[in-house]
This record gives structure tokens, sequence and C-alpha cells, in this order.
């Protein structure tokens, strides 16, 4: 009910229809890819090399003759999967280590908090950088990279919620009742944190696809063949006077993706926080 | 409040000896092993044992990792920080030279999204729901969205490659000697750097503006017949500014650990790319005084910003 | 554009070596040669800077230290050898410090005659037999940096006979040493100053040489700042200063040049057809530096069956390669090593366009089969490989992934920064394929891959005893290529060597043997017309790279 009033709600907001449009589109591409893309995106056909948007090849081909289209299409699968999957890991990985700060206090809040603080103080990039060097270029392994990088706000934003929510009469309630902190974490504590942590882990996948993306056009992205929007860029501008519309599509699929999780962080803040109502 | 700022002070020390630790830890944790890429090989074309051993002591590779660890943070108080394995030159002078250039490029950098984010924002609410307005609003949000390395390139193509006007990057101007080509050298790489911050800005700008409005004061000033610029000027904006300026200064460490792409893409001497042509080339001392240099420097710009923001807003007060 | 000079000057190098070589084994007293006058330098001094850019950070701009074989792009611009090449590949003494040489001994000592006058940078004094003999002496020492042991190997040792003249002692006769010292090993280095500055390290940053330029500034990753040498012995350099700078972006370096910020640039396949059409730009080029290809460990299954690797060739289409990848800029090789029209090369396209090696991926695809089955391995076959983030390297690993993925291999490649990592990967011995190229000019160049006790004969040397073993048809290879290798090297009658040369690579093509010469490399050089001079003729050595005291400011 609550959440039917939501999703309503949301749905009004302009921008957030077309946030929802855009992803949802990438999101039934990427999981269709097998199905939709036309061409395969990895085998080379290099008697095709750069040619130009046609009938036969809707976007070009790039350099290796592989299909703009179709490469762009599974880049989807890569950006989307290490956006969320990364945020995913951030989330959980914060709520872990806010919660039983916050709870908890003392010396174990001030050493985890000295930790998310020193985490959060690397540019992030660097850090990603410096991490896929180590660890190499697998998605699972930058889902995990990006998760890393991305705790320490999700953490601080938690705890702060705890702290708060630990001293409210309910909570006291609960504990006089005798219920053990675990308990209390996963049914009281916990939910009523998530909203401020939704809002902001949309507007973090953003953040994320462009770390990817950056990664990739760094050439310390996931490894080829898997083609990657970052990669596709790096490669295309070396060839910018032979084909300069291999260089468009991919920046512009960044581009809306990133757009399209801002709208819907945005719109999921002016939602769900009824204080910032009315500035729109 | 100096007895806050003394805490917050302090509490930078161990999250700063945390950062070093990491550093630290990531660059032993890279695979490759500096001792071997400077030893040569002889005419067998093996590896010398013997000149193995003495490198390695030499760089002090054979001792236990926390003698290590110890030793090189005595390294950075002294001033010596070392060679790099793969030129030989000394990291000191050449972080430093870096770091002088990251910061000018985020201090113009951050002028720059100033001088663009506040008047536009600005100008947004005063026509609210307007053409402007919207025009205004979807630049704001698409500064946020592009990708950095897209941007420039995209930039360098147009501008330089078929247009010929600007620099295709590069950097070896100085603001006082020659100050035309330091304009032009300068100008895509801040452009690119500061769209994300004016993004920001124009934002903020505006919700702040708008909700200062709404304010019962400025209804007071305009039934009172003052001039709307007045208005504007005297009474909301003053306001309005505090939130902005305090953002737009946390914002600046943000900046500065941002430089890397753009240093990148613009081929710019920074200390961002120094890290990661480091990180690239396997140079891994480098790897370590640059990460622990640019991460220091964003943490005393954040604490910077903390200061500045406890000063201009009496309202806050911390215990 | 192609330089044409292959058959005549190889051929001329042929005449002069042999002639050189048997008057020295007539002469019983070795008698001073006529003193070579120096070139003097093209145009008379125009000052200003001259900036060249190039695609990647230099190891060292001291030379001897330099491990890359484009780190000439930058420590030519200051650095000399002994003896130099010209543009057509031959000793050129009118740019060598030693303006010429006897052979005596029946091939066993070398004695250099050198040029008076010739001032060290910063005024550090004259040039001397005794630095000559030291940098030749340190070759084989273990502190200096030295990597070029092996390559001279059969040097003894170098002795000052007077200040001006050298005696090079050899362990046995080699017919190739002059052109060894073609390359960095023959710089000469002030002994003072590489003491006083405290030896290798330090010398690596702030080199002392006797070329038209010092080392004045550099910032790695950005560029090199060479200050003229007032007292270069050719005469006074024609600009005041030379910027070498990194622009690793290809297009934006030709955009540099299109300018005119940039007066030389090296410039990528992908940009030549581009350059080309500029009015602007003259673009020149030099084949047979070398090749592009793949090196593969011949002793790890299954790369140890011939038949796999007959496969593995015959699934690749080189002319796509050359269209897809390098824009058509590269040559398919019809011969080995060398091009079919160098003195040294051969003529294989038997083997290329035949049965043996032609493109056919049915044909190979049954090979693949025929091995799975003898060998009792599952389809698809796997293979490891190693490749450079470069962008033209990383797609050639795409290229083979997905052409190997049509005959049943699956191939599957690390992706490393730099020449350093690869080589580490690849000394972990589990890497079948190592997708590279070999700077290579001249046939003792094959040594460093082929002969089983170099560095970069990875089954053979490396990784022996590793999981790493020869098949019993290939060992007699590997002795065969030895044999010929060696011996070629001591023949005094250069065209016995030659030849010996030839049967090795036919040798080692009929056996696909540690490397596959896929594309010829062609380097290409751009030079800004309206603000450069020098740019009229071919600037590239060679050696297939320019030196910048070559050029000035219009």
């Amino acid at each position: 009910m609550e959440l039917q009033r939501t999703l309503r709600e949301l749905m009004r907001v302009r921008l957030a229809k077309f946030a929802a449009l855009v992803l949802g589109v990438t999101i039934i591409v990427a999981i269709c890819a097998p199905w939709l893309a036309p061409y395969d995106p990895v085998k080379a056909k290099p008697w095709d090399s750069l040619h130009p948007p046609s009938s036969k090849y809707w976007l070009g081909a790039d350099r290796l003759g592989r299909d703009q289209l179709s490469r762009l299409i599974y880049g989807a699968r890569v950006s989307l999967l290490i956006g969320v999957g990364g945020v995913a890991m951030a989330v959980c990985l914060g709520i872990l280590i806010g919660v039983t700060a916050g709870w908890y206090r003392g010396v174990w809040d001030e050493v985890l908090m000295r930790l998310m603080d020193g985490l959060s103080a690397f540019p992030s990039l660097l850090l990603a950088l410096a991490l896929v060097a180590i660890t190499g270029g697998t998605v699972l392994n930058i889902i995990l990279v990006v998760g890393i990088v991305g705790t320490p706000w999700v953490a601080r934003v938690i705890r702060s919620q705890v702290l708060s929510l630990r001293e409210r009469e309910f909570v006291v309630a609960v504990r006089g009742l005798g219920a053990r902190p675990g308990r209390i974490m996963l049914k009281h504590l916990i939910p009523n944190c998530l909203a401020p942590v939704i809002v902001q882990a949309s507007l973090s996948i953003a953040a994320a696809i462009l770390l990817e993306a950056a990664l990739s056009f760094l050439g310390v992205g996931v490894r080829p063949p898997t083609p990657t929007w970052g990669g596709m860029l790096r490669h295309a501008f070396e060839t910018v006077g032979q084909a300069p519309w291999l260089t468009v599509s991919p920046g512009v699929m960044i581009f809306l993706v990133v757009l399209a999780f801002n709208f819907f962080g945005d719109a999921l803040r002016d939602v769900l926080d009824p204080k910032l109502r009315g500035t729109r | 409040m100096q007895k806050y700022l003394v805490r917050r002070l302090l509490n930078m020390i161990p999250t700063l000896l945390l950062v070093s630790l990491g550093v630290f830890a990531l660059v032993r944790w890279l695979p490759s092993d500096p001792a071997r890429l400077l030893a040569g090989v002889d005419e067998s074309g093996a590896i010398d044992p013997a000149l193995y051993a003495k490198i390695k002591k030499e760089l002090g590779l054979d001792r236990p990792v926390l003698m290590q660890y110890g030793a090189w943070l005595a390294g950075i108080v002294r001033g010596d920080w070392g060679r790099s394995y793969l030129s030989g030159m000394e990291v000191f002078p050449q972080i430093v030279h870096r770091l002088r250039f990251t910061v000018q490029l985020g201090l113009t950098a951050w002028l720059f999204g100033l001088l663009l984010g506040v008047p536009l924002g600005t100008v947004s609410a005063i026509r609210r729901n307007s053409l402007l307005d919207m025009a205004v609003t979807a630049f704001a949000i698409s500064g946020v969205a592009i990708p950095h390395f897209w941007l420039g390139m995209m930039l360098i193509v147009v501008f330089a490659v078929w247009l010929g006007w600007l620099p295709y990057g590069g950097f070896n101007a100085n603001l006082f000697t020659t100050p035309l080509l330091w304009i032009q050298q300068m100008l895509l790489p801040t452009f690119v750097l500061s769209t994300g911050l004016a993004a920001i800005l124009m934002r903020q700008t505006r919700a702040a503006l708008l909700e200062v409005f709404r304010e019962p004061y400025i209804l007071t000033a305009r039934a009172k017949g003052l001039q709307e610029a007045r208005v504007i000027w005297a009474h909301a904006m003053k306001n309005s500014l505090l939130p902005v300026v305090t953002i737009a200064s946390l914002q600046f460490g943000t900046l500065i650990g941002g430089t890397v792409v753009t240093e990148t893409v613009f081929t710019l001497p920074g200390l961002g790319k120094f890290v990661v042509d480091a990180v690239l080339r396997r140079d891994y001392l480098v790897v370590q005084m640059g990460l622990l240099v640019l991460t220091v420097a964003v943490m005393l710009s954040n604490f910077a910003a903390d200061v500045l923001y406890m000063y201009l807003d009496p309202r806050i007060r911390y215990d | 554009m192609r330089s044409a000079l292959w058959l005549r000057p190889r051929d001329r190098r042929l005449w002069c070596l042999g002639a050189l070589i048997v008057w020295g084994r007539l002469a019983s007293l070795a008698l001073a040669a006529d003193v070579v006058p120096p070139r003097p330098l093209p145009h008379t001094p125009t000052g200003g800077t001259l900036t060249i850019a190039y695609m990647r950070e230099t190891s060292s701009p001291d030379g001897f230290q330099a491990v890359g074989t484009f780190d000439r792009m930058y420590f030519f611009t200051g650095n000399e050898t002994l003896v130099a090449i010209g543009k057509d590949g031959l000793y050129d003494p009118a740019e060598s410090l030693a303006y010429a040489y006897d052979v005596l001994d029946e091939g066993k000592r070398y004695r250099f005659y050198l040029r008076q006058g010739v001032e060290f940078h910063g005024g550090l004094g004259e040039m001397t037999a005794a630095d000559v003999a030291w940098s030749l002496n340190r070759i084989h020492q273990k502190d200096t940096g030295s990597r070029w042991s092996t390559v001279f190997r059969s040097l003894d040792r170098a002795e000052a006979v007077d200040p001006y003249t050298v005696d090079v002692w050899l362990k046995e006769p080699d017919a190739n040493l002059i052109i060894r010292m073609f390359d960095r090993g023959s710089i000469v280095h002030s002994r003072k100053h590489w003491e006083a500055v405290g030896g290798a390290v330090q010398h690596k940053i702030h080199p002392i040489a006797t070329g038209p330029y010092q080392l004045v500034d550099w910032q790695v990753g950005i560029d090199q700042k060479w200050a003229k040498h007032p007292k270069y012995w050719r005469g006074a350099p024609m600009v005041d200063q030379v910027v070498v700078k990194v622009i690793t972006e290809n297009r934006t370096r030709l955009a540099a040049l299109q300018t005119g910020e940039v007066q030389v640039a090296w410039l990528q396949a992908e940009q030549v057809p581009e350059a080309q059409k500029d009015p602007n730009i003259k673009v020149w080029s030099f084949t047979g530096v070398g090749w592009d290809g793949w090196t593969w460990a011949t002793g790890l299954p299954p790369l140890d069956d011939l038949r796999m690797r007959r496969a593995l060739v015959k699934a690749v289409d080189r002319d796509a390669l050359n269209k897809s990848i390098y824009l058509n800029t590269l040559r398919a090789s019809k011969a080995h090593t060398f091009p079919p029209e160098s003195s040294y090369g051969i003529d294989a396209q038997d083997l290329w366009a035949g049965e043996w090696l032609k493109f056919d991926p049915p044909a190979a695809k049954k090979l693949v089969q025929e091995v799975a089955r003898d060998k009792k391995l599952k389809l698809p076959i796997e293979l490891q490989g190693v490749c450079e983030q470069r962008p033209d390297r990383q797609l050639f690993c795409e290229f083979l992934q997905a052409a190997w993925d049509e005959i049943g291999v699956k191939f599957t490649f690390k992706i490393v920064a730099n020449a350093a990592e690869r080589l580490a990967v690849v000394e972990q011995c589990q890497t079948h394929i190592n997708q590279t190229g070999g700077g290579m000019v001249a046939p003792n160049d094959m040594e460093g891959v082929l002969l089983s006790n170099s560095t970069n004969n990875i089954s053979g040397n490396v990784c022996r005893g590793k999981g790493h073993a020869f098949s019993p048809a290939d060992a007699k290879v590997q002795e065969e290529i030895d044999r010929l290798l060696n011996e070629a090297t001591q023949q005094t009658e250069l065209a016995k060597a030659i030849d010996m040369y030839k049967k090795v690579q036919r040798v080692a093509l009929e056996n696909l043997w540690q490397y596959v010469p896929a594309m010829l490399r062609v380097n290409y050089i751009g030079c800004h017309i309206p603000t450069t001079g020098g740019c009229d003729t071919n600037p590239i050595r060679g050696d297939g790279f320019i030196r910048p005291g070559d050029f000035w400011r219009k």
C-alpha cells in the first residue's frame, strides 16, 4: 500500500518517467542481449573494418569489423552489472559497518569510522585503478573494487541514522523487552535507515558506471574481448579521423544511463524525503 | 570552537596513519619485483644472484615488511622520499612539481565552476519555470552525467584537431610571464573539470534562492516597494550564498582528487596523471608516494572547507 | 613512401666489409688511415626550439642503459656510438667518432682510430681512447646497467693504445662486430663523469656524452629537454633546444604535428593516411626494421607439435590483419625476419602461399583436430597469452582470439603495461603466446630469440625444465639453428655468413621456430614542412630512427 503510493507519486514526476524509460529499455536490452544483438560482438570480421553506418551495420563497425550496435548492447550488460552489483555490495558492507558502529559505539565505532574516513579520503578513481592493477580486470573484481570504494558513505549515513534511532522510544522499549541486538538491528533499525540509502544508491550507481567507464578508457577495465562502453571509446578515438561516428554512440549511452540514474535518484528523494518537497 | 578544530585535527592523525598503511600495503600487494627490474643480465642471459641480492639490500626489500613500513615513514618525515625504480629520479621534487600544477588546475576549475554555476543558478531561480530555467537545469544536470574523458576528447577533436584553435593539451605556460598561452592551455581542461562543480552549484543556488524567496522577509521587502534587483541582491543572495559557498568549498577536495582523467586526456603535468602513469608502468614507489600525497591533499582541503563552513555559519556550534 | 635503398647499400656493405676484412688480414702493420672529415651539419644554426613528439616514455636518456628499441628516438639526441649507421645501413665514417678501423689478427683484433677534438658535454674535456676503452669494457661489467653482455659475447677487452687509438680484442672472430656496435653497446661516455656522479643510477638521469645536445631536464611522462652542445665536433648544433615530448594518444600527436606545435612526430599506422593527405606534413617511412607478430613457447604443449603451430598460423589472414589493424600501412611478410629484397632476406613465398602456411581455416581446423586426437586433448584447446595494453597490440590479440576461435582453439590473454611486465609474465612459464614484435636490423639480431641460450628463447632457456621441453624433432631444429648462427658469426667471408643466415631463416620458418614474423614492420615519421628544415630528404637511418641533430627551424 505504502509502496504503491510511493510509486504513483514517483511517476508523477516527469523526469522520473524519462529516467524509468531509459533505464527500463537499457535493462531489457541488457538482459535480452543474445536475442537483440544482430551480430556477435566478439567475432572479428576484419574486412569490414571501420565500415560506416549503413543498413548492414546500423552504427558502423569498429576497427576489427565488429558491429558497434551489438557491442553497445553487450556493453550495457557490463555497465549495469558493475554499477548495480558494485553499489549493492557497497550497501551491504556499509550497512554491516554502519549498524555495528552505531549500535555498539565506543572504541569499535572509533576504529571503524577512522577506517571509513581513510578509505573515503582516497581519490576513488586512483584507488580503483590501483586495486584493478593488483587483482586483474574481471567483472567480479571490478564489482568488488567499486563496492569497496563506495562503502564509506553508506556506512556513515547508516551510522548517523542508527545513532538517532537507538534513543527512540520504540527501540528502547524493544530493548527493555529483552530482544537481542541482532534482532533489533534486523527488524527495527535497518528498515528505518534505508530511505536515504536508497536515494543515494541510485546516484551512486551513476557514479559507479562513470567509474567503470573511466577505468576502461584508461585501459584497465574489464579485459577484452568483453565489450565495455569506455573501452569502445578508447579505441574509437584512435581512428577518429577515419571513423568519427564511433566516438558518439558509446559516449551518448553512458551519458543517458548516468543521467537516468540521477533523475531517478532525485525523484526518489523528492518522494521519500518530505522536507525537500516543494522546491522543484 | 577552537577546541573542536584541534580535536578535528587530532582525529586526522590516526586516519592519516591508516591511509599510509593502506597505501603501503596496496603497493606491496602489487605484482612485481623492483629488484629484478633493476638487475641487469649477464652473458648467459641470467640474472646475477649476487647483484640481485645487493640491489634488494640497497632498496631495503630484504627486511621484514613492518620494518620497511617504519623506514618508509621515517623517510617521509626526513624528506627522503626515495628514487623511482624505473627512471632513477628522486620522487620528492617530481611530486612537488606535479602537485603545484594540480593545485593550480584545481583552483582554476573551482573558481570557474563558481563563476559559472552561481550566476546561472540565480538566473534560473529568478526566471523560474521559463525556457531559460529549463535550459539551465538541463545543462546543470548534464554536467554531472557527462563522462569527463568523453567531453575532453570531443573538445580536443573539435577545437584542436578539426579547428586548430586551441592546443591539443600539454602545459608549459606561466600565468605571469605568458598569460595568453596559459589561458589557451588551461581553457579546455578547466572547462571539463569544472562541469561537475558548476552543475552542482547551479542547482544548489537555485534551490537555496527558491527557499529564501518563500521567506516572509522577502515578501515584506517586496511589499515595501523595493526594486526586484535590490531584493534579490541585498536580501535573498546574502542568505542563500552560505550553503552554496560551503558546498563549493567541500567540493574542492573532490576536484583535486578528480583531476586524474582530465590530466590524462590533455597530457598535463599533474599529480593525478603522474600516479596513473606510475601504476600503468608499475613504478611502485612513485605510486606509493603519489597516492599518499594526493590523499593528504584531499583530506586537508576537506578540513579547510570544514573550517570555512564553521566560520561562516554562526548558527552551527559543535561540542 | 617506401625507402628503395635496400638493394644497393646492402650489396655495397658486402663489398665494403669484405674488402676491409681482406685488407686487414693482409696488413701486418696497422697503418693509420686518413682522417675522414666530419660531415658538416646541413644548415647554419637557426636557433629556436625543435619539438619532437613520441608515443611513449623512454626508460633512460642514457643510451647505454636504455632498454627499449624505441628509446633511440630519445637518446640519440645526445649520445653517440663509436661507429655510426648511415641512412643506407652502412658504417658512416663521416658521422662516427671512429673515422676508420682495421681488422687485424685474422679478425680477432679491431683497431679503431678516434677523431681528435671531440668534446664531451658540460666542458668535461676531450674524448680520448681511455674513455672509449672504458665504455666498451663496461659491457661485461655487472653494475653498469649493461644488458648487452650476450650481444657482445665475442668481446674480450678493449685497450687504449695511444690517446686516439683503441684496440678491441675478441675471444673469437665475429663478422658482425661493427653491426653490433651500431646499437647502443658502443655509446661513448665520459669515465670521469660516470665516476663523479656515482655510477649507473645517477648517470641514467645525468648523462654526459658527445652528441649535439645535452640533457637538461627530464619530466617523466611529459618531456625531456636537451640544450645545444656548443663544442659539438661536427659544428654548432642548428637549434638551441630540443624537446622530446611524450604524447601517448596517437590522434592528438598528429594534431600537434598538424598545427606545427610539434616539428617531428612518430606516426602510428592509423594516422598515416590522414597525415599523407595534409600538405603541411611530409611523411617518411622505413621498411625492414623488424617484424610484428608473436613469439611462442615451442616447448610448452601443445605447441611442441609442429602441426599445432602450423594450424595457428594458417588460421590468420594476414592481409585482413594489415587492413583492419594497420590500415594497410605494413606488409604481410613473404619472407622471414628480413624483407626478400634485402641482402639477408629469403624468398619464402613457396611456404607462405603454399600448403604449408597459406591462410586456410578449414585445413587449420583439421590439423587442430588431429593434434587433439593424438594427444588426447579436449576441444577447444586452451592457450594462454600475454599482450601489451597499447591499442594496436591489444587489437592484435583480439584478432588472434577471434581467428583461433574459428578453428577450435580458445585463446585467453593477460594485458600488461609494458615490455618488462610482459617478460615477467612469460617467465612464469605458463604462457604459450607472447604478442610482440622484434626490432631486427641486422642478422645477428636473430640470435636474441633463436639461440638456445638467449634471454628471449623462452622454452630453450628461460623455462627449460619448468614444464617446457622440446620434442625430439624440435630439439634437432634448435641444434641446427644454434650451429648455423654460431658458425655464421665466425665467418670471415661475409658471403658465407649471409648464406648461413638465410639458411637459419628457412629452417626457422619451416619449423615456425620461436617467433612468427607475420607482418614486416614499417616505421613512419611525420615532419612539419612550414616550420622545419631537414624534411626534404628521408631523415631515417638504417636502424629505423631519426637523429634530432639533423633538423633545424625555419
